[in-house]
């Protein structure tokens, strides 16, 4: 279990941490959310004492990281892709790792073979690409099996079998009764990975909810709907108030015919039954819960610590 | 059992979620994991054995301690050479002498001692680059994450720094005694006299012990800039730089000579002295006896060596100890 506790740190002009108190909880996904430069990062690395804060502290099992006789067996933490010397082999690094905590040889090989790296263990790290070096940040960081995982970012740079991999083992190490803790700025990503979720911005904790909850609060659910008839459809709904038909833009996923609309308030089945008997075409029919990123982004948006000017204004 | 291992094997090159998983209830219901999980723990001993591992793993460290370890060798060679020419040569005529005039013992050991004043440059920056590249690579993460006490990182860093300068260094004047006993062959040698004989342990313990604490001293400069470039600097300033503007300054200004006796004070200066053992030798003095300044013993310059590496390996100590890791 990871507790933060009232955590602060001032870097000279900015506050990059304001008492930030959460807890990540045993046998859970903890999501850590926030866009960049939100503190993320700022508040794993004050737990794992690579930076001291000016007040407040934290606690891994509940004792401060630095005291632990252990470190490695109570924590595996991936900070970021590259944290091997470039010119060193990926084998290499990760034995001089595992003999700082007395970590057996064939742990080391274990771990290589766990996160794919068989084949390139020689190879010197400044050689590999940012996927690669990211398996060689989680294989480092599971060389203790640790009983918490504290992972930033972890999924940048990965394919798309990487990242599945990577929820895998976030699913599975929380599975197993054990603390994981793991930052991200896409709210998608947490959703398919998180218990619980503890939203961040500018260094403020912003909630501290589950992800369950979060998406029965913040996501108002639409159906998205195709069809060659755009004026009857309008016509079916004109009468209801509640229910409002927008135009939406087409994704590369919709018909390549017919008029795109999103509709809100309405119910799927119900809507389902009354297109039947209107006897509207309809090419596609989904009901869509895209607005959890949209609620994120209202959340932080006033948080967010680099906004960029929409593109038109940009290349005006 | 089975059907895992050939799955694992058959994804060895792809993270596989199956064999993940097979593998952790393998492990976990194995006696012999929980074994060595049970046993794993931090220790000084892992920690130096680590950073021994983290040297010994990088192609540069071999390439400077070898250069190290060379430039001793062929600093040696040329001094012996140059001697063993001169002993031959008649300096008031120069005409070639029929017969070879004796070479002085203590020449010979002077010559010894100071073989590793350019080598020290080198060690230095090897010094330097063990603690600057974890930091310039981020490897420092990793490495603070895996041992927190960075007091402990920092002590078994040194210590496995200061090993493999050590060794260096004793390579280097065994090598260099080879050479000098083979240039010297065939020459008559006159022995050291009863105040010179402090000059062979000075040498031969004195030598490698200078070229570990120049070592460490780097370790504290890298620790206390965190910047390849920074930390070279500093090596260069102090070994380089620093002793031969204060030279030059004191003679150019007569009146202000006690800087000379202040070039004496700074790191290389202080190591020479301390090796040349405070015995005028004519193979290596440049300078001439006659200073109107103080010029310390070679104690007191092996003293003042001591002082620099003290402050400069507490310096990393602290910088290391107390400032973020960002």
């Amino acid at each position: 279990m990871i507790e933060v506790e009232g955590l602060s740190k001032r870097f000279k002009s900015k506050q990059a941490l304001n008492n930030v108190t959460f807890t990540a909880a045993d046998g859970k996904v903890t999501g850590f959310l926030g866009p960049n430069g939100a503190g993320k990062s700022t508040t794993m690395r004050a737990m794992l004492g690579l930076i001291a804060p000016d007040s407040g502290h934290a606690l891994i099992d509940g004792k401060p990281f630095a005291s632990l006789r252990a470190p490695m067996r109570a924590v595996g933490a991936v900070l970021d892709a590259k944290s091997a010397h470039r010119s060193r082999s990926a084998r290499d690094h990760l034995l001089a790792l595992a003999y700082t905590n007395n970590i057996p040889e064939r742990r080391v090989d274990e771990v290589i073979d766990m996160t794919g790296l068989t084949s390139v263990a020689k190879g010197k790290a400044g050689r590999f690409s940012l996927g690669m070096s990211q398996r060689l940040s989680i294989a480092a960081a599971l060389l203790g099996d640790p009983h918490n995982l504290v992972l930033d970012e972890p999924i940048n740079g990965l394919d798309p079998e990487g990242v599945k991999w990577v929820r895998d083992l976030c699913r599975y190490y929380a599975v197993q009764g054990r603390a994981v803790l793991l930052s991200s700025h896409l709210m998608s990503e947490v959703a398919l990975t998180a218990d619980d979720l503890v939203i961040i911005g500018q260094g403020n904790i912003l909630e501290t909810t589950t992800v369950s909850k979060f998406v029965a609060e913040h996501s108002a659910r639409s159906i998205r709907v195709v069809t060659p008839e755009p004026d009857k459809l309008k016509a079916i709904f004109s009468s209801a108030q509640e229910v409002q038909v927008i135009s939406d833009q087409r994704t590369p996923a919709d018909p390549p015919v017919g008029e795109v609309f999103r509709i809100t308030g309405a119910d799927l089945v119900t809507a389902a039954h009354v297109f039947a008997q209107a006897g509207l075409i309809t090419y596609e029919l989904i009901e869509e819960h895209a607005s959890l990123e949209e609620a994120y982004m209202a959340l932080t948006h006033n948080q967010v610590e680099y906004q960029t000017k929409p593109v038109a204004e940009v290349t005006r | 059992m089975s059907s895992n291992n050939a799955h694992a094997s058959a994804n060895a090159n792809v993270m596989n979620t199956q064999s993940i998983t097979g593998r952790y209830q393998q492990r976990s219901s194995s006696r012999r994991a929980n074994r060595w999980s049970r046993r794993s723990r931090l220790s000084f001993l892992g920690s130096l054995k680590a950073e021994l591992l983290k040297l010994q793993s990088l192609k540069s460290t071999w390439i400077l301690l070898g250069l190290a370890a060379a430039l001793m060798v062929g600093m040696a060679a040329l001094s012996a050479w140059t001697i063993t020419l001169m002993a031959t040569i008649d300096i008031t005529t120069g005409t070639t002498l029929d017969q070879p005039k004796p070479l002085a013992a203590v020449d010979l050991w002077a010559v010894l001692a100071s073989s590793g004043s350019t080598a020290a440059l080198v060690i230095g920056i090897f010094g330097v680059m063990a603690i600057t590249s974890e930091y310039t690579t981020s490897a420092i993460q990793s490495s603070l994450t895996a041992n927190p006490r960075r007091g402990m990182f920092y002590i078994s860093k040194s210590i496995a720094v200061a090993l493999c300068a050590l060794a260096s260094g004793i390579v280097g004047i065994l090598l260099a005694s080879g050479i000098l006993w083979l240039f010297v062959q065939g020459h008559d040698v006159a022995p050291l006299s009863d105040g010179q004989w402090r000059i062979i342990p000075i040498t031969v313990v004195g030598f490698p012990v200078v070229i570990m604490l120049i070592a460490l001293m780097a370790v504290g400069l890298g620790g206390l800039t965190r910047s390849t470039v920074g930390g070279v600097s500093a090596v260069v300033v102090l070994l380089m730089v620093l002793s031969s503007v204060l030279a030059i300054v004191s003679m150019a200004v007569s009146q202000i000579s006690w800087l000379g006796t202040l070039a004496y004070l700074t790191p290389d200066m202080a190591m020479n002295n301390f090796l040349g053992a405070s015995i005028n030798s004519e193979a290596v003095s440049s300078v001439t006896s006659q200073q109107n300044y103080w010029i310390p013993e070679w104690w007191q310059s092996g003293l003042m060596l001591l002082v620099w590496v003290a402050a400069a390996w507490t310096g990393g100590l602290l910088v290391t100890n107390y400032v973020d890791v960002k």
